[in-house]
């Protein structure tokens, strides 16, 4: 099973290739036995791996006829423009005639490169058979280049856009490198046409000293298809990081995102927001680790889950010996809005040092009764009520998007979702 | 502080000594024969024998679990003697006079002698020195109310009918690799019955006290309360200082049929290993508990000894309107490692449980909670809060928290919350201010932070439990 697929994508020609291959050779796919896979149905992701997904040599470049379909009209209304540069990948392919570019001066560049230069070496560390897979192919990746000092006001929008008639692997790799004191604000759409895909992402964050990045991380696939996703980020000293993830898409969407601070002072915000409908399974994986001393983090997971979804989040806080000064906190909010949904919440907390501050809450229930009776005793109808306390539990993550298109955008997308719970 | 957390790694354990008794022991390692010996050695009816032989064909069958977070050597269940009893000096003793006196001392010399026991607190103790049941008290007294409480030896030979009826029913042979074991070669235990109705008239007690080097302990306890009857038990451990490790693996098993109660408390206190870790008991534990319709089963333990302590006090909850509680303080101080915590699985309609975990870490101790709380689909209108808190003394230990909620029923209503810090500083400050020295400043909020739990530790218990947190964090705190 390991090498099958592996054997049946092109494969890149750099270092991280063949470290992945070996990774991957030695140490094979997930299990259910992982703990960090523990609520992914992975057994299933697998199956479709070997099933669906054809064995398919493409050339980096090559545009299959489906993909040349697609128009900047389907790319708008799937991702939305967001007034600043946007580029266009579909199924892991960079597709020039979708983006849109916009100067963003001196010392600061976007766009697609090929695998040498584009991609941060591959680290081994909480590894994975998906983030191998990833890794050993050919890409022509995102890149995101900002150098030192250097200040970028109009948001940068990358969107992978995934075609199901190719019934093919789609493996889009994004490199974002922020300079000391760089700043920037950065939009990952993963989104795709109707139909069975399967998409298996990867995105490494660096951030130089002092430097800022808004990172927002939206998904919606279609719900017929598999998304496998890694958010790898590296902080250096005095650096912050805001980060959203909303999933909304895909009948299997795991993603999991693995923060290392690894300079002191280093902040980083991790909010999320999923809302699995129907027989949808979403489930998030963090891993936050306090490398470094007088690091601050604070995560904030909100799910809404409804019919006969599942959702579920995996919280792991580290923090290493010999750091001092670190707080973290997490907390994870769960919704179910129907009897058949289920939730699960796994906040993890593994301390090795003595001066921290650590705290972690999980709840799951209904919507408030007395809220709802509130709200109805004042006249307001029993799905409109429903409605507003869905919008206000999941504009507390909404809210924290940039720019408020996006805000906007996220806000139609999450209202067509939930329209059917109340 | 880092003085204090030097004098606390060199402590010495208080109770460490060795009271020679002849003992009766089995060869080492793990057979079919020496299932068989066990069983004959005790005259088991026939179909003990056979359960015991299931359970060992299927420990055959099964590798021992590795997720827990507790690092150490590989056990060789072959190098160990899986039987031991002390031989009677004299034929059966009637009353506490006619026990061993050696025995007698030893209980003397851990201050918590059966004569105190009987004539001051009126609590029933069935003393266990390795593995045969020396003397069991106010027998009579229970028997006025039809309570049965006795060793397990003696449940097989005169209520075979309520053994084999519960036996196994809340852990099955199946369970885990653990309780497969303890339920191939299981030596003795207790046995308490509550018929219907019956609020037992005293607190039941049991010391537990590993006396045999390279004894494997497999204590089998289990507890049936009828319908609307009530009980607490207490079970305490003491061990004397040993080099070789000591594994002890027991099973408890709690039956509350509807409307019935059972409280059961622990304070564990086995030998922890020296300064550098060495030796110390190995405690892997499976304890668990089914609730009938409104039925409460409340687990309170304090834990500050074994060098590795690995267990879950679980509840069932499957009854409708059913409780369960889990109450625990967990202290790690040198290199011992604690992964322990609870399962509440909520079935029936209306269930609540609430978990109150606090873990005290100090010098090279990991100290985890790892804990389940499950909501079924059938479970309407289940509750379940936990709060979970970690205290660490020292740079160089751990406290990790791995809880996991798994939620399939909308109107369920579920909490987590939980939190590590070290001593509060502002506290600290606060308390120097008011005259108190460091020491005392900090024994007084480790204390204040272990209220809730020690708040519902019986009497008898409370004034133990406050004794072994200072003795087991002295220098440390104070």
């Amino acid at each position: 099973m390991a090498t099958s697929v592996a054997d049946r994508i092109a494969v890149g020609e750099g270092a991280d290739a063949a470290t992945a291959r070996a990774w991957l050779d030695a140490n094979g796919w997930p299990g259910r036995r992982d703990e960090a896979w523990k609520y992914t149905p992975v057994d299933e992701i697998l199956a479709s791996l070997e099933v669906e997904v054809v064995a398919e040599e493409l050339v980096i470049g090559e545009v299959v006829a489906q993909e040349v379909a697609v128009t900047s009209a389907d790319v708008d209304d799937l991702a939305g423009d967001h007034g600043g540069p946007r580029i266009v990948f579909v199924d892991g392919r960079h597709a020039p005639h979708l983006s849109t570019s916009h100067p963003l001066g001196d010392g600061a560049w976007c766009g697609a490169r090929g695998d040498g230069d584009a991609a941060e070496p591959v680290e081994v560390v909480r590894y994975d058979g998906f983030q191998a897979l990833n890794h050993l192919a050919a890409h022509e990746g995102a890149v995101v280049e900002i150098h030192a000092g250097i200040e970028v006001d109009l948001p940068i929008h990358i969107v992978h856009l995934a075609v199901p008639t190719a019934s093919r692997l789609a493996q889009p790799r994004t490199t974002i490198r922020l300079g000391d004191a760089a700043r920037a604000t950065v939009i990952e759409t993963y989104t795709g046409l109707p139909g069975a895909t399967f998409v298996n992402a990867s995105t490494t964050i660096a951030l130089g000293e002092g430097a800022h990045l808004d990172h927002h991380r939206i998904q919606t696939e279609s719900a017929e298809g598999i998304h496998v996703g890694h958010t790898r980020t590296n902080s250096g000293a005095d650096s912050q990081l805001r980060s959203t993830s909303v999933m909304l898409g895909a009948a299997i969407a795991r993603h999991a995102l693995d923060l290392t601070l690894r300079g002191e002072h280093a902040h980083a915000n991790l909010e999320g927001l999923y809302l699995p409908r129907g027989y949808q399974r979403h489930d998030n994986v963090l891993t936050v680790d306090h490398a470094a001393s007088h690091g601050t983090t604070v995560q904030l997971f909100k799910g809404v889950i409804g019919d006969e979804a599942r959702g579920s989040f995996g919280g792991h806080v580290i923090v290493r010996p010999d750091t001092v000064g670190t707080s973290a906190d997490q907390t994870n909010r769960n919704l179910l809005l129907a009897r058949t949904a289920q939730a699960d919440t796994r906040p993890w907390l593994e301390i090795f040092a003595d001066d921290v501050r650590c705290t972690h809450g999980a709840t799951v229930g209904r919507l408030d009764d007395d809220a709802l009776f509130y709200l109805r005793s004042r006249g307001i109808p029993r799905t409109e009520a429903r409605a507003m306390l869905i919008t206000a539990f999941a504009d507390e993550i909404i809210d924290h998007l940039t720019p408020a298109s996006l805000r906007g955008h996220v806000h139609d997308a999450v209202r067509r979702q939930t329209e059917d719970d109340t | 502080m880092s003085d204090v957390v030097e004098e606390l790694v060199e402590r010495e354990y208080a109770f460490g000594f060795h009271t020679d008794l002849d003992t009766d022991i089995a060869p080492k390692g793990l057979s079919e024969d020496v299932v068989r010996l066990i069983s004959a050695k005790k005259d088991e009816p026939e179909w003990l024998l056979e359960w015991r032989l299931a359970a060992y064909r299927h420990f055959l069958t099964l590798d021992e679990p590795d997720w827990s977070s507790v690092q150490h050597p590989p056990i060789d269940y072959q190098d160990m003697h899986y039987w031991a009893a002390p031989k009677p000096k004299a034929p059966g003793p009637d009353s506490l006079d006619e026990v061993d006196p050696e025995v007698r001392a030893m209980f003397d010399k851990l201050g918590i002698s059966i004569a105190e026991q009987e004539r001051l607190s009126g609590v029933a103790v069935d003393a266990i020195i390795d593995s045969v049941s020396v003397a069991t008290t106010f027998k009579a007294r229970l028997a006025e109310s039809g309570v049965i409480f006795c060793s397990f030896s003696d449940a097989v030979r005169d209520h075979p009918e309520l053994v084999r009826r519960y036996l196994g029913s809340v852990v099955p042979y199946r369970d885990n690799f653990f309780a497969t074991l303890n339920s191939a070669v299981f030596s003795d235990g207790s046995f308490a019955y509550i018929p219907a109705g019956v609020t037992c008239p005293m607190e039941l007690s049991t010391y537990f006290r590993i006396n045999t080097a390279q004894t494997g302990q497999f204590e089998r306890t289990l507890i049936v309360a009828e319908d609307g009857a009530t009980v607490s038990y207490l079970e305490g451990c003491t061990a004397p200082m040993r080099d070789e490790n000591q594994l002890h693996a027991a099973v408890v098993e709690l039956v509350a049929l509807d409307d019935a109660s059972i409280k059961y408390s622990t304070v564990q206190n086995w030998y922890p290993g020296d300064a550098d870790g060495k030796g110390g008991i190995y405690n892997f534990v499976t304890k668990r508990g089914r609730c009938g319709d409104r039925a409460k089963i409340s687990w309170t333990q304090v834990e500050t000894g074994s060098a590795i302590t690995w267990k879950y006090p679980s509840v069932i909850l499957q009854g409708d309107d059913s409780v369960g509680e889990f109450y625990s303080v967990a202290v790690t101080a040198n290199h011992q490692q604690a992964d322990t915590g609870t399962k509440m699985i909520h079935i029936g309609r209306n269930t609540s449980s609430t978990i109150v975990s606090k873990g005290i870490s100090a010098g090279h101790a990991q100290n985890a909670y790892r804990g389940l709380v499950k909501v079924l689909r059938s479970a309407e209108g289940a509750r379940s809060h936990t709060q979970c808190d970690s205290l660490l003394l020292g740079s160089t230990c751990g406290a990790h928290t791995f809880p996991y909620i798994e939620v399939k029923n909308d109107t369920a209503q579920v909490e987590h919350e939980a939190s590590t810090t070290k001593v509060d500083e502002d506290q600290l400050f606060y308390c120097r201010q008011r005259g108190l020295s460091q020491e005392d400043a900090t024994s007084m909020i480790v204390n204040g932070f272990c209220r809730e739990v020690f708040d519902e530790l019986p009497m008898e218990f409370a004034v133990e439990a406050q004794a072994l947190l200072r003795v087991s964090l002295e220098g440390s705190v104070g």
